[in-house]
């Protein structure tokens, strides 16, 4: 393709010349637009809209998840999942009355690890933005990485646990772009900067398609008595307006803790 | 040679519209006001909480969880006495807080960083800073689970607007004090030990983030990598502009027969 361009050059005005010179700069054009076709990203996946049971305690982790459902020769698509047994109580579960499992101590989330859609990121802490709304990661080191909502409990701690992240960026896909994948019974564990890891578990995928649909105080509030996790993205991508006009939230409540 | 300038045309069209950047959505926006506070210990008492608080006009609902905290005292349920402090700094005391060095941050010293009773938590009855120390309508346990809607004087609610209000929880477990402050008397009720009425949770009263956030650009939607199809038609079209013009030159030329 060199040798030809150059023949081109060299023979520039001849009519050959000129074609060759044309042939060269389609042939190199066609390659980039393959390349750049070959390179897009395929969009997230949707979530179920509606999926699981938003209260926590009234629906324990379901035995039977329907992730894997494409049947292959001698192994069964329906896994059984037995509850963990937690590691570590704290604090210790003395006398008959069994204490809730729940970490008191606040020490901020350093590490999110979903291995069902192979989410592994470091978490840095946000607050809000001038006009009240929730902040996201902004371009720079920290644009794909998960952020932890500081006015939220930390995770493990009894209440909702607030973490987020961004479903894509200018840069293609983010940290949360798998996150539409996630299934009931699905395990995400948070490493916290105290050492110990809160492991939750799906009980509810929801896709609010608007941004006003966004159930502020349930995301944020809900039930306070138990240690729960929420992941919030975006989602319902509008072509009309090129823009993701809802969220996705997952929610999950905490199953065990480890150090 | 035009019907391939026809075909590269789109591309270049694609790559231009590509570059514009997504639309912005607005907000919604409601009458009540959420605000949220996670409970953190003090004074190593061992619990942990969260408080919402939904403000509507005076009207207050608020929902409260905290567990961990002592559980008896003198073998009845422990008061946990609670309030909205109001007026300071709107933040919890630092250890640094602790002036007399007895190892306990009492209600006094810790009321540089979140002021004075604004409100009190009671689960019945008066809810003024009078009733602060009415052990007799303060949840007791080492949980509970408070929900009650209250209406709110107008000092608390310009403090939780102005985001100085702060949710403090008392009532320590008197055998984790330092035996110097275990012999204490209280700094708000003399007849009382320093451990029944001293912070044993706290935490600031923040306004919920409003609306939904903003986390992704739409890039994976639509055409990624726009420099390179930008390139692409780039060349292409040049190339067909060449061949048109050398098309031109051999129009003109008479030893050529297209």
């Amino acid at each position: 393709m060199t040798r030809r361009l150059i023949r081109a050059l060299s023979t520039l005005g001849s009519r050959r010349g000129l074609y060759a010179l044309a042939l060269a700069a389609a042939a190199v054009g066609v390659a980039v637009v393959v390349v750049a076709v070959i390179s897009q990203t395929s969009p997230p996946v949707p979530s179920r809209s509606a999926y699981g049971h938003l209260n926590a305690s009234t629906a324990p982790t379901p035995a039977v998840r329907d992730r894997h459902t494409s049947p292959s020769p001698g192994a069964s698509h329906v896994t059984t999942h037995h509850p963990t047994v937690p590691t570590h109580h704290a604090p210790a579960t003395p006398g008959p009355t069994r204490q809730p499992l729940a970490l008191t101590t606040a020490s901020p989330p350093t590490r999110i690890d979903i291995p069902a859609v192979d989410v592994h990121s470091d978490v840095i802490g946000i607050g809000k933005t001038p006009g009240g709304g929730l902040a996201v990661p902004q371009p720079g080191p920290n644009l794909n990485k998960a952020a932890w909502y500081t006015g939220s409990v930390t995770p493990g701690q009894p209440g909702p646990s607030v973490i987020e992240g961004h479903i894509d960026s200018v840069y293609g896909p983010s940290v949360f772009y798998r996150l539409g994948a996630l299934a009931i019974g699905d395990r995400i564990s948070v490493t916290r900067a105290d050492g110990r890891v809160a492991v939750f578990t799906v009980n509810a995928v929801r896709t609010y398609p608007t941004h006003d649909a966004f159930p502020t105080s349930i995301v944020y509030g809900g039930d306070l008595s138990q240690p729960t996790l929420r992941l919030i993205t975006c989602a319902n991508f509008d072509e009309a307006i090129r823009h993701y006009t809802g969220n996705e939230v997952v929610y999950a409540h905490l199953i065990a803790l480890k150090r | 040679m035009r019907a391939r300038t026809k075909l590269f045309a789109p591309l270049a069209v694609v790559a231009v519209a590509a570059l514009a950047g997504p639309a912005s959505t607005a907000l919604a926006d409601s009458g009540s006001t959420t605000y949220s506070a996670t409970l953190n210990q003090i004074n190593h008492s061992g619990g942990s909480g969260m408080l919402t608080l939904t403000l509507t006009g005076s009207t207050a609902r608020i929902q409260e969880n905290w567990t961990g905290l002592a559980a008896s005292f003198g073998g009845a349920p422990y008061p946990h006495v609670q309030h909205i402090h109001i007026g300071a700094q709107g933040v919890c005391p630092s250890t640094a807080a602790d002036t007399n060095h007895d190892g306990v941050i009492s209600t006094t010293e810790g009321a540089s960083a979140y002021g004075a009773i604004g409100t009190t938590l009671s689960v019945k009855g008066d809810t003024s800073p009078a009733s602060g120390t009415n052990i007799k309508i303060a949840p007791s346990g080492p949980s509970t689970n408070y929900a009650r809607t209250i209406t709110l004087d107008s000092k608390t609610i310009a403090s939780i607007k102005a985001g100085t209000a702060v949710i403090v929880v008392h009532g320590l477990d008197p055998s984790t004090l330092s035996k110097q402050a275990q012999k204490e008397k209280s700094d708000l009720v003399p007849s009382l030990p320093l451990a029944a009425t001293s912070p044993a949770l706290c935490g600031s009263l923040n306004a919920m983030p409003v609306g939904a956030p903003q986390t992704g650009s739409g890039s994976t939607q639509s055409i990624e990598h726009e420099g390179l199809f930008g390139l692409g038609g780039g060349l292409l079209v040049g190339a067909a502009g060449v061949a048109i013009w050398a098309r031109r030159r051999t129009d003109k030329a008479t030893d050529f027969v297209s």
